[in-house]
C-alpha cells in the first residue's frame, strides 16, 4: 500500500507543482493549447523545405492527421480527409499530414502521397519530434486545433465515417471570428 | 536523476513560469497514459497469474510567450516485484523559441540529415517490458543542450547531450558517454539542398579513452519545378545521396573498412510519373545502403526493408546491423484512377559473414466507395534468423455500411523453412481477425493467432493458439479505452522504421490515453 501510495504521489506531486506555478503566473491559462510545442517545431515537406508548424495556424482552424504509409487505417482515413481538405480548404481550413515512416521510408513518400493523390500538405516527421511533443501515442492520431492553438478534438485510430463526423466540429469553428 | 532533483527542477520551472514577466497567456497541455494489467506472461511460470500492474506516464507542457517548460512523470507498479517499482521524472526540458532561434535544456530529439549519423527519439505510446524489467516508455532521447538557428534558406542545429540506451528502464542509469556536434544545411537553390554533419561521440565510460568523430555531408534534389520549365510536367525525380566518415574506433566489425575506421552510405533516387496512361500513376523508387564500421550507438540509418502493416510480416522483418551490412531496396507503386493500386518490392541485405536477408513483396488493392480490399503475397529468405524460406500470404476487407458502421476481416498464413547446418525444420504461423466498428463511438475486434514455431512450443504437431478479444471506445472528445482480454504473442515488432522486442502476456490489459 505504501508502494502504491509513494507512486501515486509522484504524479500528484508534480502535477501540483506545475499547477501551483502556472496560478501563480495567472490564473486562467489556457489549457490543452499546442501553440509553443507548434512554434518550436520545424519539419521539411517532401521536397526538403523547411516548414514552421508555428505557421499553420495562421489561416485557421487545423487539423493535423499523424500518418503513416505502412499504417492501414491511416491510408483508409485519405479519402476523407481529401474530401475535408477540398471542401473546407477554401473557408479556412488547413489539414496537414504528418509522415510518421521515419527515415526508413522517407525516399517513399512522396511517390506514395502522389499515388495516393493526397491533396493536402504533408510533411516528415523524421525524428518523431512532432509526435513525441503533442502526444499522438497511436497512428492515426488525428487533432483538431482551433486559431489558438487549443486542441478542439483529439481521435486516436481510424473507423470508416469519424472525419465526416469531425467536420461539425469544424465548421463550427470556422463560423466563429477570430480573437482580436 | 534522483526523484528530489527532478521535483526540484519542476519547482523551479514553476516558479520561473510564474515570475516570468511576459505579456503572452500562459498556456497549458497534459496528457497521460495509463495502463493496468492482471496477468502474466506464460512464460514466466513463476509469476503469479492474477499480478497487478499499473504503468502511467503523464506529460505536462506549460508556456507562456517564448518560454516553455515541460516534463514526464513515469512510474510502474506491480504487484509481487517491489524491485522493479519506480516513480520519476523520465523527461523535462525547458526551452526559449523565437521565429529565428531555439534553445532547449533538457532532453530532446534531434537527427542530423537522414539519421546515418544522429537519430535521437522515442516512440510516444509504445510500452517496453523485458523478462527482468518493469514496464518502460520507450525514449532514445539526448539529455542537454541544443540550439538551433535559422534563416529563410539555411539551419544550423548544434547539441550537446547524453544518450540513452533504449533498452534500459529507468531504475537503472541510462545514460553513457556523450555526444556533441552540429549540422547545417542550406537550400543551393530551387529544390536543391545540400548539408553538412559532424559529431564527436565521446565513450570514455563504455571504452575508455575512446573518442570517436563523424564527418560528412548530404545531397537532396527534387527536380519536379525545374522539369516544368523545361516543360516536362507530371515528373517527380528526386535524388538523396548522403556519406558519412567514422574515425577513432577501437574494434572493428567489418572487414571492408580499415582499422579504427567506418563509413555509412546512403543514396536513393524516385522516378514518378502522375500519368503514365490517362488515369494511371506510377513510378519507382531505389535506395542503396553501405555501412561498415557504422554502429554508432546514437545513429539509426535507413534499413532498407519494407514495412508492413500485416501482423505476420510485421514481425518477420530483417533488422538492420550497421556494424557491417551492405544492400538495397527497390519499390514500384502504380495506382489507377484510386480504383486499383499494385506495390511490388524487393529488398536485400547482405553480411561479409555471408548472412543473407532477401524479399520480394507484391500487393494488390481495390477501392470502391469506402470499401476496400486489398491481397498480398511475400517471399522471404533470411539467413541472419537461420530462415531457409519464408511464404507469406493474405489480405484484408474492409465494408462499410450505413455511414458510421464497418466490418474488417483480415487473414495471413504463413509458412517458414529452418535451416541450421544440416537440420531443416518446417514451421507454420496463421492469423486472422474480425473488427467492427462505429465510427465514434467504439471498435470490437476478435484476434487469433496460431503457431508451432519451434521456438515457442516444444511438439511441432500442436500448435499453440493466442486469441484475444478487443474493445476500443473514445470519449469526451480527448481519451480513448483500450481494453484487451487474452492472449499476447511476443517477439518482434516494427513500427515506424524502428523494431524492438514485445513480450508475451496472458490475461486483461485496460489503457486509457487521455488530453486535457
Amino acid at each position: 500500500m505504501m508502494r502504491q501510495l509513494r507512486a501515486a504521489g509522484g504524479s500528484i506531486l508534480a502535477s501540483t507543482a506545475l499547477a501551483a506555478g502556472v496560478y501563480a503566473a495567472e490564473s486562467t491559462p489556457a489549457t490543452g493549447s499546442v501553440r509553443a510545442a507548434l512554434a518550436e517545431l520545424r519539419l521539411p515537406d517532401l521536397d526538403g523545405r523547411i516548414v514552421a508548424l508555428s505557421s499553420v495556424l495562421d489561416r485557421g482552424p487545423v487539423v493535423l492527421d499523424f500518418w503513416a504509409t505502412w499504417c492501414k487505417p491511416c491510408l483508409a482515413a485519405i479519402p476523407e480527409l481529401n474530401a475535408l481538405y477540398e471542401d473546407l480548404g477554401p473557408e479556412g481550413l488547413q489539414v496537414i499530414g504528418i509522415n510518421e515512416d521515419g527515415q526508413r521510408n522517407a525516399a517513399k513518400v512522396k511517390p506514395f502521397v502522389r499515388a495516393q493523390g493526397i491533396r493536402f500538405p504533408v510533411l516528415l516527421d523524421l525524428n518523431r519530434a512532432a509526435q513525441s511533443r503533442l502526444n499522438a501515442t497511436a497512428l492515426p492520431t488525428t487533432l483538431l486545433l482551433d486559431r489558438e492553438g487549443n486542441v478542439v478534438h483529439t481521435s486516436f485510430g481510424y473507423r470508416p465515417g469519424e472525419v465526416a463526423q469531425l467536420r461539425a466540429k469544424i465548421v463550427t469553428l470556422l463560423a466563429e471570428k477570430p480573437a482580436e | 536523476m534522483r526523484l528530489h532533483e527532478a521535483f526540484l527542477i519542476s519547482i523551479l520551472g514553476a516558479g520561473m513560469a510564474a515570475v516570468w514577466p511576459a505579456p503572452g497567456r500562459a498556456q497549458l497541455a497534459m496528457s497521460n497514459f495509463l495502463e493496468a494489467r492482471v496477468g502474466r506472461d506464460p512464460e514466466d511460470t513463476l509469476a503469479d497469474p492474477s499480478r497487478f500492474s499499473r504503468f502511467d506516464q503523464l506529460n505536462a507542457d506549460y508556456s507562456r510567450d517564448a518560454l516553455r517548460i515541460g516534463f514526464r512523470f513515469e512510474g510502474y507498479l506491480p504487484s509481487d516485484r517491489p524491485d522493479l517499482d519506480y516513480a520519476r521524472f523520465v523527461r523535462r526540458y525547458a526551452g526559449w523559441t523565437t521565429p529565428r532561434f531555439n534553445a532547449l535544456v533538457g532532453n530532446y530529439e534531434a537527427i542530423f540529415g537522414r539519421g546515418l549519423v544522429l537519430r535521437a527519439f522515442e516512440l510516444p505510446g509504445i510500452v517496453r517490458e523485458e523478462q527482468e524489467t518493469p514496464q518502460f516508455g520507450d525514449s532514445r532521447d539526448l539529455d542537454g543542450v541544443r540550439l538551433e538557428v535559422h534563416g529563410d534558406r539555411w539551419t544550423v542545429l548544434a547539441l550537446q547531450g547524453a544518450p540513452r540506451r533504449a533498452d534500459e528502464d529507468p531504475r537503472v542509469e541510462r545514460r553513457l558517454g556523450s555526444v556533441a556536434g552540429t549540422t547545417a544545411g542550406f537550400e543551393v537553390a530551387e529544390g536543391v539542398h545540400a548539408g553538412a554533419n559532424y559529431l564527436r561521440i565521446d565513450t570514455r565510460s563504455m571504452e575508455p579513452g575512446a573518442t570517436r568523430e563523424v564527418a560528412g555531408s548530404f545531397l537532396q534534389l527534387a527536380l519536379e519545378p525545374w522539369l516544368q520549365r523545361l516543360g516536362v510536367p507530371k515528373l517527380v525525380l528526386d535524388t538523396y545521396l548522403e556519406y558519412d566518415r567514422v574515425t577513432g574506433l577501437t574494434g572493428t566489425r567489418s572487414p571492408n573498412a580499415p582499422a579504427g575506421e567506418g563509413y555509412g552510405l546512403y543514396g536513393s533516387q524516385t522516378v514518378f510519373l502522375d500519368e503514365v496512361w490517362p488515369g494511371l500513376r506510377g513510378g519507382l523508387t531505389w535506395e542503396y545502403k553501405d555501412y561498415q564500421n557504422f554502429e554508432l550507438g546514437v545513429n539509426e540509418p535507413p534499413t532498407l526493408v519494407r514495412e508492413h502493416g500485416f501482423a505476420l510480416l510485421n514481425r518477420s522483418t530483417h533488422v538492420l546491423l550497421p556494424g557491417q551490412e551492405e544492400g538495397y531496396q527497390l519499390e514500384a507503386r502504380f495506382d489507377y484512377r484510386n480504383r486499383v493500386g499494385l506495390v511490388a518490392n524487393s529488398s536485400r541485405a547482405e553480411n561479409a559473414r555471408s548472412l543473407r536477408f532477401e524479399e520480394r513483396y507484391v500487393e494488390l488493392s481495390g477501392h470502391w466507395r469506402g470499401a476496400s480490399v486489398t491481397l498480398f503475397a511475400d517471399e522471404q529468405e533470411d539467413r541472419f534468423e537461420s530462415i531457409g524460406d519464408r511464404d507469406t500470404f493474405g489480405g484484408s476487407l474492409l465494408v462499410p455500411f450505413r455511414g458510421v458502421h464497418s466490418v474488417e476481416f483480415q487473414a495471413e498464413t504463413q509458412e517458414s523453412e529452418i535451416v541450421a547446418g544440416t537440420l531443416r525444420a518446417r514451421y507454420g504461423d496463421r492469423y486472422w481477425s474480425l473488427t467492427y466498428g462505429w465510427a465514434g463511438r467504439l471498435s470490437l475486434a476478435a484476434v487469433r493467432q496460431t503457431t508451432n514455431d519451434p521456438d515457442e512450443i516444444e511438439d511441432p504437431r500442436r500448435r499453440r493458439a493466442y486469441d484475444a478479444l478487443t474493445a476500443r471506445m473514445p470519449f469526451g472528445g480527448h481519451h480513448e479505452v483500450l481494453a484487451t482480454w487474452g492472449r499476447r504473442r511476443g517477439g518482434l515488432a516494427c513500427v515506424a522504421g524502428t523494431c524492438y522486442k514485445v513480450r508475451s502476456f496472458d490475461g486483461v490489459a485496460a489503457q486509457l490515453t487521455s488530453r486535457f
